[in-house]
């Protein structure tokens, strides 16, 4: 007698591994603003960073909602829907290791190699994928509650709640930057990218897209990761005056969370910053492990060589950088706007008939 | 083949994590506890430290000189090490203290950052605490001290007086006078780098002085407190002083207030910690429900910087000799004072540039308001209600 599993059950079992999935595209796109907000919001509007980054809210909302129509299989080109999904996760995942380099070399590890810096994050990262598909993010569904609250409380925690001076003047350096900065931002929605790949547990699942959970169930979870990129943006605002945040020079600077007025430095800064870290290196690592999952869906001969290309590629390229000046990622990193919005076009179109 | 992979890229971590992250030895660092800049010939800087030296003797070889440009050890206690050097910034000071010892110099446990009067009344205060800041990544929470005398003096003749630890011993010092209110608030690097280069607010440090213990003259009928450092009517094992602020504006220190007027700022500036106030020989204990609110408004042209507080306090010890009009009479005509001596000062150590920066929707029209001016010219309104229970 054939084992089934009744359907119910099924269908729980599929909503869960999409609710995995719906998480970690939630805790990229949170991550993914934060490094971004504080690469090029900053430098160009300086404390109104955190008012740019709004932006990325409805823009990672609508690539979200637009990601769970191509899971269900609306969109033409599915091909080059892949590829592109494919191309960007690689791109994204290169942006966050070098969020991650810059930060934990010049705030944690001031005195290391930056290139040793590097090799450890990639090799934490290339341990995570090859653990399998479903081990990364099995291990991001678990800290979905402890990540988040571990950074708001710990962030809030460092602030002086004294005077709300550092959020002024609003505008920042005006609105025409404000608006340049918010264009910018709208790369920041590339994560959720992630929703367009079903979960890998579930490829070969028939009753998958029947039992596809609604566009909310992803959209309002990475609307709620892209709100806490947007928060920790508010408490570097608030953390410092704008003539403070002007005179930090380097990423990673800008990107520790440091009250000017109550300074104090220790266990509770440093495990701040270290969740910041992992923040980024989940992203990394869910990016590549996107990336290989999309190229698979373009080539299927690929296989498990899928994973393998990326992470060599990545690898290649993180030394370039690593070469050259991780500055570089930052300043490119914009450009991931281009994808989300060719993606947003390629997924016109009707849905396909079953 | 997974397992394969995992187990190569194990071993490799192996081999990069085993002591390859620039770790450092405790010993194989000069952790500076107190650090002083003082002005030196022709336009140079001397910096003296007080590091550990993590023996139980004095240093062998005392007085001993480097040649060039004049690097310096001198040992003066037991377990610490007095080291100095004359350069052209103070980077270079610390690069040249670096390379004339055997031992990094590391900031991350300074407790005390001292500067001579005649440095803090120029533009480079700002400069040098910005390199010890950012580029020797000097402890944040560093507490920066204006002294009239020699600040390399200062540190010196500074030890232990309690206990053995001069970290500790300077940490509690420093909370000591604070909850008394007799050194401001806010005088810790980040907060005094962060006011300078800010345009809302400037930045108020500790001011202290070394008392030869040669002067009697006790000012009848004022507060013991209503002075400066340096000649207290007091003995003690320590010379070193401090009671009162070193104001400044921007980046540039511009006078001076005594014990009492530091107290009156952080009550106005809503960061006082004490919690009784003597007045007239009587002790009342504050309560937590008193206020102070500060507001910033516009009659015309004009702008007036305006303070309410509200004080509700009750007798613990002593007999009452004031009404509390009286008592609040007092109180604002100090608040009064003080405000205008800042004021004349173009000192805003209170921070009405942070309720004025509200008015203006971006960064170039408030660079372009002339806060200070309107600061300078701005009429001041205090009021105070005192309800003693």
């Amino acid at each position: 007698m054939p084992n089934m599993i009744p359907e119910t059950v099924l269908f729980a079992r599929i909503r869960a591994a999409y609710r995995v999935r719906a998480v970690s595209a939630a805790v990229c796109v949170g991550a993914s603003v934060f490094a971004l907000g504080a690469g090029v919001g900053i430098p160009l509007c300086l404390n109104a960073a955190y008012l740019a980054a709004l932006a990325a809210l409805p823009a990672a909302g609508l690539t979200a909602l637009l990601a769970r129509r191509v899971l269900v299989g609306a969109g033409r080109f599915a091909r080059a829907r892949h590829a592109l999904i494919g191309l960007t996760l690689l791109a994204l995942a290169l942006f966050a290791f070098a969020a991650t380099v810059s930060l934990v070399h010049q705030t944690l590890l001031p005195l290391a190699r930056i290139s040793f810096v590097a090799q450890v994050s990639f090799l934490f990262a290339g341990l995570c994928c090859a653990t399998g598909a479903q081990g990364a993010p099995r291990m991001t569904f678990a800290l979905r509650g402890v990540l988040p609250v571990g950074l708001a409380a710990l962030s809030l925690s460092t602030l002086s709640f004294e005077t709300a001076a550092g959020l002024f003047p609003l505008l920042g350096t005006g609105a025409r930057n404000l608006g340049l900065s918010a264009l910018c931002m709208i790369a920041a929605a590339a994560p959720a990218l992630l929703i367009a790949l079903p979960p890998p547990e579930l490829k070969d699942v028939p009753q998958r897209e029947r039992a596809t959970p609604g566009a909310w169930f992803f959209v309002w979870r990475v609307m709620l990761g892209a709100a806490l990129g947007v928060g920790l943006l508010m408490v570097l605002s608030l953390c410092s005056t704008y003539e403070g945040l002007a005179a930090q020079q380097t990423w990673g600077r800008r990107m520790l969370i440091f009250c000017q007025r109550e300074p104090h430095e220790g266990l509770g800064e440093t495990i701040l910053t270290l969740l910041q870290a992992l923040s980024l290196l989940l992203c990394a690592i869910h990016g590549l492990l996107g990336a290989a999952q999309a190229w698979q869906a373009v080539w299927p001969r690929l296989g498990r060589g899928a994973l393998g290309g990326c992470l060599l590629v990545c690898a290649l390229l993180l030394t370039a950088l690593v070469v050259a000046g991780v500055g570089i990622a930052r300043r490119v990193a914009p450009l991931l706007g281009v994808p989300v919005l060719l993606f947003g076009v390629l997924c016109l179109g009707r849905r396909k008939k079953p | 083949m997974k397992r394969l992979l995992c187990a190569a890229l194990l071993l490799s971590l192996l081999g990069l994590l085993s002591g390859c992250g620039g770790g450092q030895e405790i010993e194989g660092r000069l952790f500076v506890i107190a650090m002083a800049v003082d002005p030196a010939q022709d336009g140079n800087l001397t910096m003296t430290v007080k590091a550990l030296s993590g023996t139980q003797g004095t240093a062998a070889s005392q007085g001993e000189e480097a040649s060039g440009d004049g690097g310096s050890m001198e040992s003066t206690e037991p377990g610490y090490v007095t080291l100095s050097a004359t350069a052209g910034s103070a980077l270079k000071a610390l690069d040249l203290l670096s390379a004339t010892t055997p031992r990094s110099v590391d900031l991350s446990q300074l407790r005390e950052i001292v500067i001579n009067r005649t440095l803090a009344e120029t533009d480079a205060t700002l400069t040098i605490l910005r390199e010890i800041h950012a580029l020797y990544e000097a402890n944040g929470a560093a507490v920066v001290v204006v002294t009239p005398d020699d600040a390399g003096d200062f540190i010196r003749r500074q030890y232990a007086l309690f206990g053995v630890r001069l970290s500790q011993y300077l940490e509690v010092l420093f909370e000591h006078f604070a909850e008394l209110g007799t050194i401001p608030s806010g005088a810790m690097l980040s907060t005094v780098i962060g006011a300078m280069e800010s345009g809302t607010i400037d930045a108020a440090a500790v001011y202290a002085a070394g008392n030869a213990f040669d002067a009697t003259l006790v000012m009848d009928g004022e507060s013991p407190t209503d002075r400066l450092p340096g000649h207290l009517p007091r003995t003690s094992p320590a010379m070193n002083e401090y009671l009162g602020s070193a104001i400044f504006s921007g980046p540039r220190m511009v006078g001076t207030l005594t014990g009492d007027e530091t107290a009156m700022l952080r009550l106005i500036s809503g960061r006082a910690l004490i919690t009784t106030l003597t007045i007239d020989e009587a002790l009342y204990q504050v309560s937590t429900r008193s206020s102070i609110r500060r507001n910033l408004t516009y009659e015309g042209e004009q702008a007036v910087l305006g303070v309410q507080i509200h004080i509700r306090m009750s007798l613990v010890g002593g007999t009452q000799r004031s009404t509390e009009a009286e008592l609040a009479q007092r109180l604002e005509q100090s608040a009064q004072a003080l405000m205008l001596r800042l004021q004349a000062a173009s000192c805003d150590a209170v921070g009405y540039g942070q309720l004025a920066v509200r008015q203006y929707p971006d960064i170039p029209s408030w660079e372009q308001s002339n806060w200070e001016q309107t600061y300078r010219q701005a009429q001041v309104r205090v009021t105070v209600d005192v309800d003693i229970q």
